[in-house]
């Protein structure tokens, strides 16, 4: 299977000591209050954290999406504070892969031109031996003229990993996929996600609330309070319950 | 990129039609105008160069004053002077032409055309070949008593041959007995106006002045060019009278310059009306842009996530707007045509007769039209297309976008309640 390219010895995105804070004086909020995380290459990992821990929050700012009070973010080598808005859309467009939790796909565009709608932006056809394995993973190839508003929901999450994956991106940001979905199509989306890591050897972070659906990943972060509160490798779903239940204590 | 702005674009068949009818009506109105202005004047044209085919020269007075709206006072010219003109080598006819006021009175005593309206006219009827009339039915108007009118004029006041005919003209309102309806050129009346016609002495005392006309019209026998004919009558004219002569292409063209200018101000009228419906479908335009990128907020901020830029973004929605543009523009330019028919249909019903022999629809009226109603549509949607690409990326994630709107209530709320405690407080 493809081996990543980059060196191992780095992390595909990190945090370093990073502040979010809303309002100021009496109103202020701290949505981040110091974190400093390493997301491995290669690796699948869960951010979880009860509403309000700051778990969004952090995944948008490393993502580029939302700008930091205070402290660092990088996506491989690249440093995100001081990039220009061409700068950060550059690097969403080439180093980043999204999956949101609804409303991931372009209503008028087939489930093809959504997959490789981030190299279409580019004006580049990509990578075609890599774009057809990904499809092939994803198993949709059958549905690929189809409009997302003809395939189902978990169908949709699929294309959007797929979409994610199109342009290899160094890291993939996945903000509660499985939120929308039954357990079963879940299921099906996480174990591609899964697929995607181990067997495509990408690297993927995913925020999550549901334990079953960390339980897919390498390694789970924990939040609270905008804090980090501990982590855990190799989860199970009664591991993580456990985990939370002391948490919110 | 381009290519799937346009795919978006045209994936959204039903808004696409709805968005472009702001553009339709307004491009509508310009290309109807256009097109019934052109119809118009073209139609006049013809009409003049019609009437003044078997005219090779035309003599009339060079002295003349002004009257307003292009029009001019002419002296009138001596009857006289035909025999001078007749002797001339190259000359096949000539014969008297009068255009007076004169005002045929219908059957129920109620004078035909309106104050406002087309003129009326009276003139000479002549079997001479440089007439501008001819006889439909009937025959020619012989003596003090008989005279002959056009066709439509006849149609319209229901009078037939052998009636009697009340006329009112500058010396006053005589009684005729109707022998002939006559054609002018190839329409029964030009332009609604109507017209009561004489034999040469009999017009010339009722409408004007006992032996004098307003000009002559002169045919050639062939063995001369028309500026040889006019050169060799003018030369031949005692130079005391005043005369000059015209060629028959001299005088069509200034009657249609002066039919042309008439029309100009019905032409700038309604150019600037259908100027003023594009100006308010300008503000349509915008507006139905700026709630198309307002409900596409999600979808453009989904796509700057994931790596479009902001002229990506603005420059799609700006890919829509031409494309609507030009779609409207094309199907203003098909309503134009509708338009310009219905025009045409509303002046007849007032009495001013069109003769439309088919609309002219020229290419340029088409490029004018596409051209306008495309860059007005580009226009109004510049503002809506650089707000789209404004949109911040975590739009995309409704939750937060709503957060931020949430948090500015709140604070405005809260900073609205403190000031009312602390006014409560001093009191």
């Amino acid at each position: 299977m493809n081996t990543p390219t980059m060196a191992p010895s780095s992390a595909a995105a990190s945090a370093h000591v990073v502040r979010k804070i809303y309002g100021s004086g009496d109103s202020e909020v701290r949505a981040l209050d110091g974190i400093s995380v390493d997301f491995e290459r290669g690796k699948f990992t869960a951010i979880m954290g009860p509403s309000g821990s700051g778990k969004s929050t952090l995944m948008h700012c490393m993502a580029g999406l939302d700008s930091l009070t205070e402290g660092e973010v990088s996506i491989g080598s690249t440093a995100l504070a001081g990039l220009s808005d061409k700068e950060l859309t550059m690097l969403r467009r080439k180093q980043v892969g999204f999956v949101f939790q609804a409303f991931n796909l372009i209503p008028t565009l087939s489930a093809y031109e959504n997959i490789v709608l981030p190299l279409s932006l580019d004006g580049s056809k990509g990578d075609a031996t890599w774009i057809d394995s990904v499809i092939d993973t994803i198993g949709l190839r059958d549905r690929l003229d189809h409009r997302p508003s003809e395939l189902s929901g978990g169908q949709q999450q699929r294309v959007a990993v797929a979409r994610a994956l199109a342009s290899k991106p160094a890291i993939i940001f996945a903000d509660e996929p499985t939120g929308n979905l039954d357990s079963r199509t879940g299921g099906e989306v996480l174990s591609f996600m899964r697929k995607a890591v181990t067997e495509l050897g990408q690297t993927i972070v995913m925020v999550t609330h549901d334990a079953v659906a960390a339980s897919y990943a390498d390694r789970i972060v924990f939040l609270k309070d905008g804090k980090l509160a501990g982590e855990m490798v190799s989860p199970t779903p009664d591991k993580v319950l456990d985990f939370l239940k002391h948490l919110g204590e | 990129m381009l290519g799937l702005s346009l795919r978006m674009t045209l994936a959204r068949k039903g808004r696409l039609v709805l968005t472009s009818l702001a553009i339709i009506l307004g491009t509508g109105f310009l290309s109807g105008t256009l097109i019934f202005s052109d119809t118009l004047n073209k139609t006049f044209d013809r009409l003049f160069a019609d009437v003044f085919r078997d005219v090779d020269a035309y003599v009339r007075s060079s002295q003349f004053v002004e009257v307003g709206f292009g029009g001019e006072q002419r002296a009138q010219t001596p009857i006289s002077a035909l025999e001078t003109v007749l002797a001339v080598d190259g000359v096949e006819d000539a014969t008297g032409d009068i255009q007076a006021f004169a005002r045929i009175i219908g059957k129920d005593g109620t004078p035909m055309g309106s104050e406002n309206g087309p003129p009326t006219f009276g003139g000479i009827a002549t079997k001479s070949l440089a007439g501008l009339w001819t006889i439909e039915e009937g025959r020619l108007p012989v003596g003090p008593t008989e005279m002959v009118m056009d066709k439509a004029t006849a149609k319209n006041a229901k009078y037939s041959i052998g009636d009697r005919v009340r006329v009112t003209a500058q010396k006053g309102s005589r009684t005729f007995t109707l022998v002939g309806i006559a054609n002018y050129g190839d329409v029964s009346s030009p332009g609604g106006a109507t017209f009561a016609l004489f034999d040469q002495p009999t017009a010339s005392e009722f409408l004007l002045r006992e032996g004098y006309v307003d000009a002559f019209l002169v045919k050639g026998d062939g063995t001369l060019s028309d500026e040889d004919l006019a050169a060799r009558i003018t030369k031949s004219l005692d130079p005391t009278l005043k005369l000059e002569t015209l060629t028959g292409a001299q005088i069509t063209q200034e009657t249609q310059d002066q039919i042309g200018q008439v029309l100009s101000f019905l032409t700038i009228f309604l150019t600037a009306f259908s100027l003023i419906a594009l100006g308010i479908g300008c503000f349509v335009i915008y507006n139905v842009f700026s709630i198309t990128i307002a409900q596409r907020l999600r979808e453009n901020a989904l796509l700057r996530a994931i790596g479009a830029s902001k002229r990506q973004v603005s420059t799609s929605m700006f890919v829509e707007a031409g494309v609507i543009g030009v779609i409207g523009s094309f199907l203003g330019f098909a309503s134009g045509i509708g338009l310009s028919q219905a025009l045409s249909a509303l002046l007849n019903a007032f009495g001013v007769e069109i003769p439309t022999k088919g609309l002219s629809v020229s290419v340029s009226t088409l490029v004018i039209t596409v051209l306008v109603g495309t860059i007005v549509t580009l226009v109004s949607a510049i503002f809506p297309a650089l707000r789209a690409g404004r949109v911040p990326p975590l739009a995309a994630l409704r939750d937060t976008a709503l957060e931020v709107v949430d948090q500015r209530v709140v604070e405005s709320s809260s900073a609205s309640s403190c000031r009312r405690s602390e006014h409560s407080a001093s009191r």
